[in-house]
């Protein structure tokens, strides 16, 4: 889609009705069940998440994971390649930096552990990613039901690694959990991470709209046909975008480890960030540049309602409920905006 | 390594795996008939979800079981409605419209119940599904333990098999819900309203998935977040698996069902090995079978397009 002022304008006015009209579902499920003024938490949800020091390290750090996630999603959406495999990337990332780690940290110095770790997260990622891109292609496996299948094998695997008879259980700890990473390796500077993200950013923004690369993705996306017709090899497009996906989430799950948790646990994945991502994909309308904003909004509510949790129980699991139903009203939108503009034409 | 009870092992497995087939037969059984009539209905986890809970609520609340069935059906026609007029009358990407109906019944049940039940430190228990043995068949030795014991609804969904493969293949209305999958403007033309039989097929699919949630619950008397765990996703693997045909949809469930029951069952008999394992066991096998079949998988050609009459 081209952008002129008019398309602007247009989403600009659909994804706020969208979210405004979630927003209302979201309070009046609230006030109803809950008795609570749906307002006044809302207000303390972002107040949490933006003007306070653990609300805002929570809030930079799933914004730097929600962003690196759904870039790799946007891209794969617009060929209509449904990747919903984020979370089985994420810990495969997780699982190949603490195996880096764990034979790395007493050989070199920590800066060079560090950046073996995100490299080899990516590689984590990108191999679980690119599984469901080959079987597709291979065997024309449905990549939703594969991608779904191997979240569940990644969190069953983890959960064993992590379990009591598991190699990596630290036998102090009460919690099934891994032993911790050593201090020297903590990736908190919030510099670093924002230049990875934004350097992210850039790459996948220059890849969708500046390449040919981005342009087969787009035929592929609008039409199976036309992409036949004009000689692309989707099956090639399908790969690529696997492994990229996979490496951003395999990313987010190394900085995940490096940054946040510092360990493997059974809780590690417990907020299903790839199911989350799928969401601010789609509020970002499949834009590299927008998925920053979307991500921003959601790592907001997640990390206030994280914090929410512990005073008044407003669950965290209200989160799907307020993404399924932002994702319905956009989608209606999506659609019903295109019938808008054909009605225009014709009159 | 000790050597596993055999016997015991056995009957475990084939009685537990009776009603874990059940699980997975009644919802692959709505999912085939969607798909058949060209939808691809991707919500089946979050109506599941939301079945299982709604079953535990009117269960709790009636103190009947039976009446907590209805709430699963409940659960599964609301949703399905929201479902159908997304993605039939409106007419957006099938695979957008289940995911996020997925996540709305997933969310809205997980998030209800943490708010109204999850609040006290133990759980709350419902009256169960109770088990109706066969009269004279489960006395059998062995035999009538493992099949003829079990409840209603597990009776109830090995005897509709055969009832709806007679539907979808010697009826006229199955010819119909056939020929709206492989070509709905063809079926449009000769008067059949494609968007009525899609609509009702989406309805049968939600509200057997909203069943079977409702027997998760039922036949354990909890809910906890979180419960169906995949199991729906299995269901769409069934019906994919089944090349949309009951009488396999009923194979394969089985398969399934028995396969998924050998965790449970080494508990059962005291054979500890890592459970993750044995809960892995039948995504893999999922995706194994999945792997093997989808290249001669033959599905109707107008699944997952939505139906307009004015476009070409």
């Amino acid at each position: 889609m081209k952008i002129t002022k008019e398309n602007l304008i247009l989403n600009f006015i659909v994804y706020t009705t969208a979210f405004l009209l979630a927003i209302g579902f979201g309070a009046v499920l609230i006030w109803t069940i809950m008795r609570i003024n749906p307002f006044s938490a809302l207000s303390l949800i972002v107040s949490t998440a933006l003007f306070t020091p653990f609300g805002r390290t929570a809030t930079f750090y799933y914004l730097v994971e929600l962003t690196l996630i759904s870039l790799g999603l946007a891209i794969s959406y617009r060929a209509k390649y449904w990747n919903i495999g984020g979370d089985g990337q994420l810990i495969f990332g997780a699982i190949f930096s603490m195996q880096t780690i764990f034979s790395l940290e007493h050989l070199f110095s920590p800066w060079l552990v560090i950046v073996a770790t995100l490299l080899m997260g990516m590689l984590g990622g990108a191999i679980y990613g690119v599984i469901p891109a080959i079987i597709k292609v291979k065997l024309n496996v449905n990549e939703v039901l594969s991608t779904l299948m191997l979240n569940f094998i990644a969190i069953y695997f983890m959960t064993w690694l992590v379990d009591v008879t598991g190699p990596w259980k630290d036998p102090h700890a009460a919690e099934l959990e891994s032993y911790p990473i050593p201090y020297s390796l903590y990736l908190e500077n919030p510099i670093i991470l924002t230049l990875i993200m934004v350097f992210a950013i850039a790459i996948i923004y220059i890849l969708a709209e500046k390449t040919f690369f981005g342009f087969k993705i787009k035929v592929i996306g609008s039409s199976h046909y036309a992409a036949d017709y004009a000689g692309i090899d989707r099956g090639k497009v399908y790969i690529y975008l696997g492994l990229i996906s996979g490496a951003l989430a395999g990313l987010a799950g190394s900085i995940e480890i490096l940054s946040v948790s510092h360990i493997l646990s059974s809780t590690f994945d417990s907020l299903y960030m790839g199911y989350v991502a799928i969401f601010t994909t789609w509020l970002a309308s499949l834009n590299p540049l927008f998925v920053i904003l979307s991500s921003l909004l959601m790592s907001t509510l997640l990390s206030g309602g994280y914090f929410m949790e512990a005073v008044t129980s407003v669950s965290v699991l209200f989160i799907y409920y307020f993404e399924g139903i932002t994702f319905i009203s956009i989608i209606i939108f999506e659609a019903t905006k295109s019938k808008i503009k054909r009605v225009m034409k014709l009159g | 390594m000790a050597s596993i009870p055999l016997i015991p092992f056995f009957i475990a497995v084939i009685s537990i795996g009776i009603s874990y087939t059940t699980i997975y037969l009644i919802a692959s059984l709505g999912e085939i008939f969607s798909e058949k009539a060209g939808v691809l209905n991707l919500s089946l986890e979050g109506v599941m979800t939301m079945g299982a809970f709604l079953g535990y609520v009117f269960s709790f609340i009636s103190g009947n079981p039976y009446f907590g069935l209805v709430g699963g059906l409940v659960a599964g026609l609301i949703l399905g409605l929201l479902f159908a007029f997304i993605s039939i009358t409106i007419g957006v990407n099938q695979v957008l419209a289940g995911l996020s109906v997925w996540l709305v019944g997933m969310g809205l049940s997980d998030f209800i119940y943490t708010i109204s039940f999850g609040r006290t430190s133990y759980l709350i228990t419902v009256p169960k599904l109770p088990t109706v043995p066969v009269p004279y068949l489960s006395g059998i030795p062995i035999i009538g333990q493992m099949l003829f014991d079990h409840t209603l609804v597990d009776y109830a969904a090995y005897l509709s098999v055969p009832l709806l493969w007679y539907v979808m293949f010697k009826t006229n209305f199955g010819l119909k819900i056939i020929s709206v999958g492989e070509n709905p403007r063809a079926a449009d033309s000769l008067g059949i309203n494609v968007n009525r039989i899609r609509y009702i097929m989406v309805l049968f699919d939600s509200s057997m998935a909203g069943l079977s949630g409702s027997m998760i619950s039922l036949t354990t008397g909890l809910y906890q977040v979180g419960m169906i765990a995949g199991r729906g996703w299995i269901a769409i693997g069934i019906a994919a698996f089944s090349g949309l045909n009951p009488a396999y949809g009923l194979l394969a469930s089985l398969i399934f069902g028995v396969v998924s029951a050998f965790g449970p069952s080494l508990m059962i008999v005291g054979y500890r090995i890592p459970y993750e394992f044995l809960d892995m066991t039948p995504f893999i096998a999922l995706l194994v079978v999945v792997m093997m079949i989808s290249k001669r998988m033959l599905m109707p050609s107008a699944l997952g397009k939505p139906y307009k009459r004015e476009e070409k």
